[in-house]
């Protein structure tokens, strides 16, 4: 018996070793061969169809490139095969090669998204296309004036900069960045086979009204609601949460189911209740963190989810119509619903940690990091810091959610936040337009976009979001990649309104206003009124064509 | 005797072309500005002195200027006593205080930017260690966030540990060029450390402090980068100075044509009221 046990067990353990092997060999032949079918589709085939970008509610729809070019076709699947990429890479060595030696100067905002760039990503550009780059990476207030400046003027310094979409507004206004759309169509030769438009669904928020692009996004990060699961979650904190307040303890739907949960959690010194975005400095973070958040999750402004054609600009109150922010001229600065929103962000400040008053989104962040703030609505561009165990306390303890409404005002349709959406635009003066664009494309080149997305958890292509290579990271980033797989969900985040073509100087009155209502000079109904009247003002000197 | 007399201006010429690139330039453009009505990315218009009528009858520019002076008076108050205090105290030249004056310039080296986060921290209510101390000793709540007081008074103590030692350093410079003579006389006529101090160390060092006194003015009215970073304009525009109100109508509004403006009132504030103390101290 024993022998035949041995027998039995060695070819038991042949058979078992190459069943493995198989389903390896199996496995890798299939991993190679199967997206190299349909990648090599990329490559190969040429347009035969043409591309559409439409801006929903635009009159227009764009086709890009024209069909009369020889550009090829792009079906984007992430990540390349080995040889998919080389043949990529391959593109982008013979594409550059006329300007090889040559350098680039981009301007950024000086934060983690772009440090990855400058550190990662640019290393390979330099590697694979021998052309340098110059970085200057700054605040965003600076970029916001050196990119004017340099475009007012004509200076040329910046090949590409690279800003957040608020800005979009203003070079529809200015027509001071280059019709990307146009560039591709005169210049088809320099569109990666791995670029695809229609990949792209922030891209709404980045073209002009005739969906033509002027942004190619780099980055979308939208604000969510962000808890602590772990507390949520536990079945004390369930049970005395339930029995305080009488409903069940979990992610709240409207803001006073928010004002309770940090009642309940703030358990000064170690533990507070609540911590918004972006601080209550006087600083332009707490204009952004109203328009972005308070005022649309509280109905302020904002008919339907289309980035065009609205009446009533949706976290703005403004009035596209008459360009008045009052209530008697069809805006809604000073109505009911924006009063409601100045008085939930001071009622739940009481139960944010000391100090949040000098504090703007950085601080703030780092308060949830190190685990004494039990909820916040902030931006997922610090789901990475949250998830990091190095630098984070609450790593593996959040979750995401959406943002909370306001129970009287917000109603289905209107759009909840705000979902920051960066990306690259060449100025009208860029010394060399044409790597401005192929850099812009490289970022969110296959070659690169998984590992950015896994890196930075940021994605702009829809091939990458579904990509179940993210799937593992979804847990890590609290399920970042759930919420907004949901097309719906992406709609109720949305960008600056596009009619806004004068983000700084009016953000400047929203947040000079809103720090009287928290320093206590203003009541939330003053503040509101006078934030009304001062935006009219303003829209008035900057030549709003108004009628009021 | 034609190249002696063109020689002197040939030296002077470099002087004169770098001054003329980095001061002179620069302000007739400030002046052609301040009489445009020009918003970054509109075109300009010219509007005369319209900035400057806007100016007189702008609220906010007279409060930023009179927290300025503010700012500038509660500065001087507590370095210009404290610095000459430290002078006569360490300004023999033995080890331990040349060890011990290094340490006390240490500041001076470090940039004013780094000098606001430096505060920054110290005085954040979560981690910083001034609050922690008021808190535990006297149950004092300090938070530049919400108190105007402690904004302004954080921002003078931080200007005090920053640029006190460079009026020490300056008088210290003024006390060793005081001759030993008078004191070693004035010591055989019995007279006392006061009188010493009044009637010789006070007039022996009148220039010194003279021109820390003058230097210290016109930086502190300039103040920008340390409060930019610990309150920028702070709780009720508490800390809101003249600077951080030009380079936020700058940054935020873009307004060129106002910032240029206030920028060249500024100038002629400063420069009135340097000659002003110039000649009241040289008076005395």
């Amino acid at each position: 018996m024993s022998g035949e046990g041995k027998v039995n067990r060695r070819t038991w353990l042949q058979t078992v070793a190459a069943a493995i092997a198989g389903i390896a060999v199996g496995a890798a032949v299939g991993w190679y061969s199967k997206p190299a079918k349909v990648l090599e589709k990329i490559i190969t085939s040429t347009v035969t169809k043409s591309t559409t970008v439409t801006a929903p509610g635009a009159a227009t729809t764009v086709t890009v490139p024209g069909a009369a070019t020889t550009v090829t076709k792009t079906v984007t699947t992430v990540p390349p095969t080995p040889a998919m990429a080389e043949k990529l890479r391959e593109w982008w060595r013979k594409v550059t090669e006329p300007w090889r030696g040559k350098r680039i100067k981009i301007l950024a905002q000086a934060w983690e998204p772009n440090y990855y760039l400058r550190d990662v990503v640019g290393p390979k550009w330099e590697k694979l296309t021998g052309i340098k780059i110059d970085w200057e990476l700054t605040s965003n207030e600076l970029v916001m004036e050196k990119e004017i400046m340099d475009m007012e003027k004509g200076t040329g310094i910046y090949t590409v900069t690279y800003d957040d979409q608020d800005m979009v507004g203003t070079w529809i206004r200015k027509k001071w960045v280059i019709d990307i759309t146009k560039l591709m169509e005169e210049r088809p030769e320099l569109v990666e086979p791995g670029f695809d438009p229609n990949d792209i669904f922030c891209l709404d928020y980045c073209v002009d009204p005739r969906g033509h692009i002027l942004t190619i996004p780099a980055e979308y990060y939208p604000k969510t609601y962000v808890y602590r699961s772990d507390l949520f979650e536990s079945p004390d904190e369930k049970k005395a949460f339930k029995s305080k307040y009488g409903y069940d303890l979990e992610p709240p739907r409207y803001w006073d189911q928010v004002h309770d949960i940090a009642e309940f959690f703030t358990r000064p010194p170690d533990l507070y209740g609540w911590i918004n975005a972006c601080g209550a400095k006087a600083h332009e973070a707490l204009g952004f963190d109203f328009f972005e958040t308070w005022f649309p999750s509280c109905g302020v402004g904002g008919e339907g989810l289309s980035p065009y054609n609205r009446k009533l600009l949706p976290g703005w109150g403004i009035n596209t119509e008459t360009w008045s922010a009052r209530t008697e001229y069809g805006g809604a600065l000073d109505s009911e619903a924006a009063v409601k929103a100045i008085d939930w962000f001071l009622k739940l400040l009481k139960f944010a940690p000391p100090g949040i008053k000098g504090w703007i989104y950085v601080e703030c962040a780092e308060q949830v990091a190190a685990g004494r703030v039990t909820q916040t609505v902030t931006y997922t561009q610090f789901l990475s810091t949250f998830a990091n165990p190095k630098v984070s306390k609450i790593a593996g303890k959040f979750k995401v959610a959406m943002p909370p409404v306001d129970r009287e005002y917000w109603t289905p349709f209107k759009p909840i936040g705000y979902a920051d959406i960066s990306g690259y635009c060449i100025p009208w003066c860029s010394p060399n337009p044409e790597l401005g664009f192929l850099w812009s494309q490289f970022v969110i080149s296959p070659l690169n976009e998984l590992d950015r997305a896994k890196s930075i958890n940021t994605t702009v292509r829809t091939s990458v979001l579904m990509s179940p290579e993210l799937d593992p990271l979804n847990a890590k980033f609290g399920g970042i990649f759930t919420m907004i797989r949901d097309p719906i969900a992406q709609k109720y985040f949305i960008g600056t309104p596009l009619e806004v073509g004068d983000y700084a100087p009016l953000l400047y009155v929203f947040y000079t206003e809103l720090a009287k209502a928290v320093s206590g000079e203003l009541t939330p109904k003053e503040c509101a009124k006078e934030l009304a009247k001062e935006i009219d003002a303003k829209l008035k000197e900057l030549g709003y064509p108004v009628k009021w | 005797m034609g190249r002696q007399v063109i020689n002197p201006w040939l030296l002077f010429l470099p002087a004169f072309i770098i001054v003329g690139f980095n001061s002179f330039i620069p302000t007739f453009y400030a002046a052609y500005l301040a009489t445009q009505k020009y918003t970054l990315g509109v075109p300009s218009i010219f509007i005369g002195y319209d900035n400057f009528f806007h100016l007189m009858f702008d609220p906010i520019f007279w409060d930023s200027l009179s927290k300025g002076f503010a700012f500038v008076f509660a500065c001087l108050v507590i370095e210009i006593p404290l610095g000459l205090a430290l002078a006569l105290a360490l300004h023999r030249d033995t080890r331990v205080n040349r060890v011990i004056r290094t340490i006390l310039s240490t500041p001076l080296l470090i940039p004013p930017l780094v000098v606001g986060s430096i505060w920054l921290l110290m005085v954040r209510p979560d981690i910083g260690p001034i609050p922690y101390i008021l808190r535990k000793l006297f149950n004092l709540n300090y938070d530049i966030g919400t108190s105007p007081f402690q904004a302004f008074f954080t921002t003078v103590l931080m200007d005090v540990w920053h640029w006190t030692p460079f009026v020490f350093l300056v008088l210290v410079a003024a006390r060793a060029s005081i001759p030993p003579e008078p004191y070693e006389s004035a010591m055989v006529d019995g007279a006392s450390s006061w009188d010493i101090f009044r009637y010789i160390t006070l007039p022996g060092m009148k220039y010194g402090i003279m021109i820390a006194f003058l230097i210290r003015m016109m930086d502190a009215l300039k103040i920008f980068d340390e409060v930019w970073v610990l309150t920028a304009e702070g709780p009720k525009k508490a800390t809101n100075y003249l600077s951080i109100y030009i380079v936020k109508t700058a940054l935020s509004e873009l307004d060129m044509g106002y910032c240029a403006a206030m920028s060249l009132f500024f100038l002629y504030i400063v420069i009135i009221i340097t000659f002003i103390t110039l000649k009241v101290m040289a008076r005395r």
